[in-house]
């Protein structure tokens, strides 16, 4: 796509030879003409005359210069003189700045027509832009009407009209036809514009005897955007709309703001279109090359002045239609920018709703997966302890066919009902024997068959000779194992089954009620899975005489798990937790948690139980956010409460719930929705 | 009579006895020490020291009352007189944090997930019980038919010549 | 006993103990060997010299001390040079003798780099440096490759190559390198396979018999030589020519032993399949190394055609390896110097002990006027077979070789004979773990039992005395191999 800057370039010049100035006086030039002009500033006289004749060579046009009077080698008024004896410069429009100009110096130059205007120094920036405007929309319309669109972005367009005014009054005056065109125009102002168009195209059939009209059907394109112009289009009836390509896509700029002349721009500017110009219904229009225009105009006045009323009115419109848009735009952009700080925080709270149901969904889930695996565990925990049994009986009777099976028998059992005898004690046993036995290997081999005495070793191998003796050992120690062994199977069985069980009471998967809890026996059960965490704590149980209650046993669960690892973590692993149980009043049970762990402050106590309250530092950090957040939604749907209470070395969560549910049924609705 | 002792360090009383019975094959050549907690273990290894035996592998649970094996490890790891002592964690329950502090500060030299296998168990301790003896002991012949034969066999072949 | 140290002695760990306690056999040792060495001082021996009184004293220190090895072998070696030195040198702390011309000082230090000993430390380099760059792993492997899966021919092939490697490096290395091979197959043999044992005792017998070879082989034969050396130049024995007297029955012997082996041990299993995978080490310093290595051994074995001695061929390797830093300060310390200083501590002893007449006065307690020089080396050979079974081979040939060699001069016997005949002796002796650190070794797998050992031992060892002293002589006549003349 070509670039949409106008190919005609202008400039803004200026000279000062103080640095400060000429750096104030060329941001104030480009603040001034924005994109319209290229402003450019050099420090001396002659290099301004140098830049003017490099931009010259280059095309581009010097529409003003603006000159500081006292500078070395040449004065400002020289300067100018120097620039308008020469004709590429003549038109320039010329601003001396001047502090202590003599008037004979002004005089000089403005008698010779070198000056447009005069500054004070120092200016100020209104009068700078007033006089800038002016001047440049003077050169614009004088001498380069067809590129003043170019202006619209720094000049009103009253200032325009204005000048468009002032330029043709100069031209009808040199028409000799001052008075009529002067009447016409105020006249033509009184009217609307559908009358002003209808007089131009009365005037355009008039000194053109009635050119072709053409019907065009919807959809024809009357201008292609980037298209070289070489005529207008005047649109009789019918709707045309002003297209421009941006990122692939047909953006509409004007369409009720068009007006009946299309094409007279790009033809002004001399070069490609603008817009692309489409019709939107049946259009009727009046096809005028540049010669036909141009000898329409020659011929008649009237027609140039209703010409320029026409096109200054559409002007006045696309102008108008373009401010529209850019409030609109704004508007726009405000409703958005709120619209997206909403959107935030829905977003943000939507996260939190969705890491809570993450969470509760995921104890939800872990509680079915572990009720399903407790059970599928039963069946093999069964099976070894019914088969420890059998090995046990079978053992028996094999221990038939031994001439020593009354003493081995013996030995078994004594191994299947030895108490766990700490190493430290085994050590001692093992080297008192060996103090006796002069054989520490010997010792301890028999330490660990549970022969621990000296009489009863003499007792049973005593008197027997060495060979025998050893074989004896041989099957003492094998008896011995095959008891402890069976020993060490049964009581590993037996806890993983109150594992299981444990698992299965306390990840109950359903969700009902359950009518007869026993809350001691829940707490029970987390204790016991929390397993070797609880290594180092120091478990105080004060289980008051509580009933059974109605709850939904997993939920409360939950409960226990989350305090428990809560109190477990705040006191880094060590330290006491104190458990009580008791009833305020006949219908509430309560459970207090205390643990000795550092404590929470007291502005913080409130709001641990707050999902959205984490703190980095303190003990806040320990993962409390969600899991109390939990503990507090479930007592409230049991119709209970939570409560924290802390002060260094003893923090208490208290729980209080409801015995019975029926009265609870409004609550836990409440609590749910 | 100077041997070389292997210590079981566990608090449960049957997984320490079904480990010290899987190393019933090392029982000829090493002495087999028990130990139910650090503190204990410390007791021992005075013992031995006393009897003027060796510690050559420490095998040590993770969860232990009182002091936590890692931090037992790091600390014969820290003393000149025990760092040289080869350590195996047998462990089920030790998170990351512990693994990984027990490899960089205690110098672990193996890590045995329970439930282990016997045969994984042989393997390790007769290849860290080789390292050690490879290290430490003058006469390696005891030694070659529990441990790695090969390794001490080349280990003599490149060092001892007396005839 | 016996005592097959690893690379590093440290025994940091064996905290509480830095200094050994004796044992009460070591005990034993130290108050027997002190009461006899002072028993020539209280007692007069007649016919014997002031000055062999002084040498016997240090004698039988010297047979207690190495007998029961209640200090190490090569302490009492010191123990010897030093007390000869304080006893009967011209430096002596002792009055002078009059009448006996005490020998300088410094002859008894120069045992200590007696040009035998300087052939050693050339073996010993190679010897080093085949361990250091794995030359005898990968070498044992390859060489195993055509022997095939049978285990007869394995176990063949097991024995020459011990035997071959044995002959330039030391038994034990040589066994521990080989059961490193065999010891992973052992594993997958079922403990009831006879095989095991088999296989496992193969190749210490063949270590030992291996050493006989060459005079690099083992100890002993280093003993000898240097023995002989000192006992006149025609009796001198170049590399070679040891290698002619001593490779053919060695070999009869080792098949001999196959036989036997394979024999007793019968295998259960069709095939074994050892580790035969190599990989030789092609870095710049191990080529500098193979080069050295081939090159010793041919010179050594060309003596004959250049003339130069072995033992300073011997010095070749040493000298190479260092200076090129294929061996360094670290593989120069790791030289076995205490089985230099042990062979040294013979020599050394060999010297007093003829010096001061001790040998002629201890042959003359016994009238050997009625055996016949054959008879005597075969006595000799057998009491050196017997004294190895129980003590160390060095000591043995040590203790053996001075009153052996001084009994073949005065009975107008050839002294190498006598020599030679004690060095192979002292090796042919095997049939007890403790007879030497090769049996060790192998009784450590567990796979072979004291009575296995005991019975292969003695047939071995008494088939090998009889064919050294029955055959060998006349074939080293038939090969012309000349043992000099005989000078009273």
């Amino acid at each position: 796509m070509t670039e949409s800057r106008p190919i005609e370039r202008f400039a803004v010049l200026c000279v000062d030879d103080e640095t400060a100035d000429l750096a104030a006086l060329v941001r104030d030039l480009e603040t001034i003409c924005g994109d319209a002009l290229e402003v450019d500033g050099v420090g001396d006289p002659r290099e301004l005359l140098e830049r003017a004749e490099e931009l010259a060579n280059e095309g581009v046009r010097i529409a003003l210069v603006v000159v500081d009077h006292n500078m070395p080698g040449m004065s400002g008024t020289d300067l100018l003189i120097a620039l308008h004896e020469d004709s590429r410069w003549r038109s320039t429009h010329k601003i001396l700045l001047s502090g202590k100009t003599t008037v004979d110096d002004l005089n000089r130059a403005l008698n010779r027509g070198a000056l447009n205007g005069n500054l004070p120094k120092p200016w100020t920036y209104e009068q700078l832009r007033d006089a800038v405007r002016l001047l440049i929309t003077e050169y614009f319309v004088d001498h380069a009407p067809q590129s003043v669109s170019q202006l619209a972005d720094i000049v009103d367009v009253g200032q325009l009209a204005r000048a468009f005014a002032a330029s043709s009054q100069r031209q009808i005056t040199m028409q000799a036809d001052l008075d009529r065109l002067k009447r016409g125009f105020i006249q033509e102002l009184g009217l609307t514009d559908q009358q002003v168009e209808a007089a131009m195209i009365g005037e355009l059939d008039r000194t053109l005897s009635n050119p072709e009209r053409l019907r065009l059907p919807a959809g024809t394109v009357l201008l292609r955007e980037g298209q070289i112009v070489d005529g207008v289009w005047i649109v009789l009836s019918g709707n045309v709309q002003l297209l421009r390509e941006a990122a692939g896509r047909a953006l509409i700029s004007h369409e009720q703001t068009v007006g009946p002349i299309v094409g007279l721009m790009a033809l002004f500017s001399g070069h490609s279109a603008f817009f692309t110009c489409k019709a939107v219904s049946e259009i009727e229009v009046m096809r005028l090359s540049i010669q036909e225009l141009d000898e329409a105009l020659q011929k008649s006045p009237n027609l140039s002045q209703l010409f320029v009323t026409v096109l200054l009115r559409s002007l006045v419109r696309r102008n108008r239609r373009a401010v529209e848009l850019q409030t609109e735009v704004d508007k726009l952009n405000r409703t958005m920018a709120i619209e997206r700080d909403q959107l935030a925080m829905a977003v943000r709270e939507l996260k939190q709703a969705q890491a809570r149901l993450v969470e509760s969904e995921k104890m939800a889930t872990l509680g079915q997966l572990s009720a399903g695996v407790a059970h599928e565990l039963n069946n093999p925990v069964a099976a070894i302890r019914r088969a420890a049994d059998f090995l046990l009986q079978d053992i028996d009777k094999l221990a038939d066919q031994h001439p020593d099976r009354e003493m081995l028998r013996s030995r078994m059992q004594g191994a299947l009902n030895a108490k766990p005898v700490s190493t430290r004690k085994q050590r001692a046993q093992s080297a008192a024997l060996a103090e006796h036995l002069k054989d520490d290997r010997l010792a301890k081999r028999l330490v660990k068959m549970g022969i621990a005495d000296p009489g009863e070793f003499e007792l049973l191998l005593g008197s027997a000779p060495e060979k025998t003796q050893a074989e004896i050992l041989d099957s003492i120690e094998c008896y011995y194992q095959l008891g402890s062994s069976l020993k060490n199977i049964r009581a590993c069985a037996e806890r993983i089954a109150a594992l299981v069980n444990s698992l299965r009471s306390y990840a109950r998967g359903d969700r009902e009620m359950d009518s007869e809890v026993d809350l001691h026996q829940g707490i029970e059960d987390t204790l016991l899975l929390f397993g070797k965490s609880l290594q180092e704590v120091e478990i105080l149980r004060e289980y008051g005489d509580i009933p059974m209650i109605e709850c939904r046993s997993g939920e409360i669960n939950q409960i226990w798990t989350n305090l428990i690892s809560n109190a477990v973590q705040a006191m880094d692993g060590k330290g006491r937790i104190e458990i009580y149980t008791d009833q305020p009043d006949a219908e509430h049970v309560r459970v207090r948690i205390i643990d000795s762990g550092p404590g929470i402050a007291k502005d913080h106590l409130e709001r641990v139980f707050d999902i959205k309250f984490t703190t980095k530092e303190g003990r806040i950090e320990f993962g409390l956010g969600l899991g109390l957040a939990i503990c507090r939604q479930i007592a409230n749907r049991h119709g209970g409460s939570i409560l924290a209470d802390s002060e260094p070395g003893r923090t208490c969560f208290t729980l209080e719930l409801p015995v019975s549910q029926e009265n609870q049924s409004d609550q836990k609705g409440g609590a749910e929705s | 009579m100077n041997r070389v002792v292997i210590l079981c360090v566990e608090d449960e009383s049957e997984v320490r006895e079904a480990i010290v019975r899987d190393l019933d094959t090392f029982a000829e050549v090493f002495r087999i020490e028990e130990a139910e907690d650090a503190a204990d273990a410390k007791q021992v290894m005075a013992d031995c020291v006393k009897d003027g035996d060796a510690v050559g592998l420490v095998l040590c649970d993770h969860l232990l009352p009182g002091e936590k094996g890692v931090d037992f490890l790091v600390e014969l790891n820290e003393q000149p007189e025990t760092h040289s002592i080869r350590k195996v964690l047998v462990t089920g329950q030790a998170g990351l944090e512990d693994t990984i502090k027990a490899v960089n500060d205690a110098g672990l030299d193996h890590y045995i997930a329970k439930p282990w296998k016997i045969d994984e168990l042989h393997e390790v301790v007769k290849e860290q019980l080789t390292d050690f003896v490879l290290k430490t002991s003058a006469n390696l012949l005891p030694y070659v038919p529990v441990l790695d034969g090969t390794r001490l066999m080349e280990a003599i072949a490149h060092g001892g010549r007396t005839e | 006993m016996l005592y097959v140290s690893a690379q590093s002695n440290s025994s940091s760990v064996l905290k509480g103990s830095p200094v050994r306690k004796l044992s009460p056999y070591e005990l034993g040792g130290l108050i027997l060997g002190l009461l006899l060495f002072c028993m020539p001082f209280v007692v007069t021996f007649p016919g014997l010299s002031p000055a062999g009184h002084r040498i016997f004293s240090i004698f039988l220190l010297a047979i207690v001390l190495w007998v029961t090895e209640a200090i190490p072998l090569f302490a009492t070696a010191a123990v010897i040079i030093f007390l000869e030195i304080l006893m009967i040198s011209d430096k002596s702390l002792l009055p002078q003798i009059s009448g006996f011309s005490a020998p300088k000082f410094s002859v008894f230090y120069n045992a200590l780099a007696h040009p035998v000993l300087m052939l050693f430390l050339g073996g010993f380099f190679l010897a080093d440096g085949a361990a250091k760059f794995q030359l005898d792993r990968n070498l044992a492997r390859v060489l195993l490759k055509p022997f095939g899966t049978s285990p007869k021919y394995i176990m063949l092939g097991l024995m020459l190559i011990t035997a071959m490697f044995s002959m330039f490096m030391s038994n034990t290395a040589t066994t521990a390198t080989m059961m490193a091979v065999i010891i992973p197959v052992l594993a997958t043999l079922p403990v009831q396979d006879r095989m095991r044992t088999g296989l496992a005792l193969c190749i210490p017998i063949a270590a030992n018999i291996g050493g006989i070879g060459t005079p690099v082989g083992t100890p002993p034969n280093a003993i000898a030589l240097g023995a002989l050396s000192k006992a006149g130049p025609q009796y001198s024995i170049s590399f070679v020519k040891w290698m002619v007297m001593a490779i053919p029955c060695m070999v009869v012997i080792l098949f001999f032993a196959w036989v036997l082996l394979t024999l007793m041990f019968r295998s259960g299993a069709k095939e074994i399949r050892p580790q035969i995978d190599s990989k030789f080490d092609k870095s710049l310093p191990a080529y500098v190394f193979y080069i050295t290595f081939a090159a010793t051994i041919l010179l050594w074995l060309t003596e004959p055609l250049h003339h130069v001695k072995s033992t300073i061929v011997g010095f070749l390797p040493v000298v190479v390896l260092l200076s090129t830093r294929v061996f360094t300060t670290k593989e120069l310390h790791a030289v076995q110097w205490h089985v230099l200083w042990l062979v040294a501590g013979g020599i050394a002893l060999g010297t007093g002990v003829s010096a001061s007449g001790l040998d002629a006065w201890m042959i003359g307690l016994i009238s050997w006027g009625d055996m016949s020089p054959a008879m005597i080396a075969a006595i000799l050979c057998l009491a050196a077979l017997m004294m190895g079974s129980v003590i160390s081979h060095s000591a043995t040939a040590n203790l053996l070789v001075p009153i052996g060699m001084t009994l073949a001069i005065s009975l107008q016997m050839n002294p190498v004979k006598a020599a030679v005949f004690i060095a192979i002796g002292s090796s042919l002796a095997m049939p007890l773990p403790i007879s030497t650190p090769p049996n060790a070794i192998a009784y450590s797998t567990g796979a072979v039992k004291t009575k296995d050992m005991a019975i292969t031992g003695v047939i071995i060892g008494v088939f090998g005395w009889a064919l050294f002293t029955l055959v060998a002589p006349h074939l080293w006549n038939l090969m012309g191999v000349h043992l000099g003349t005989v000078t009273p």
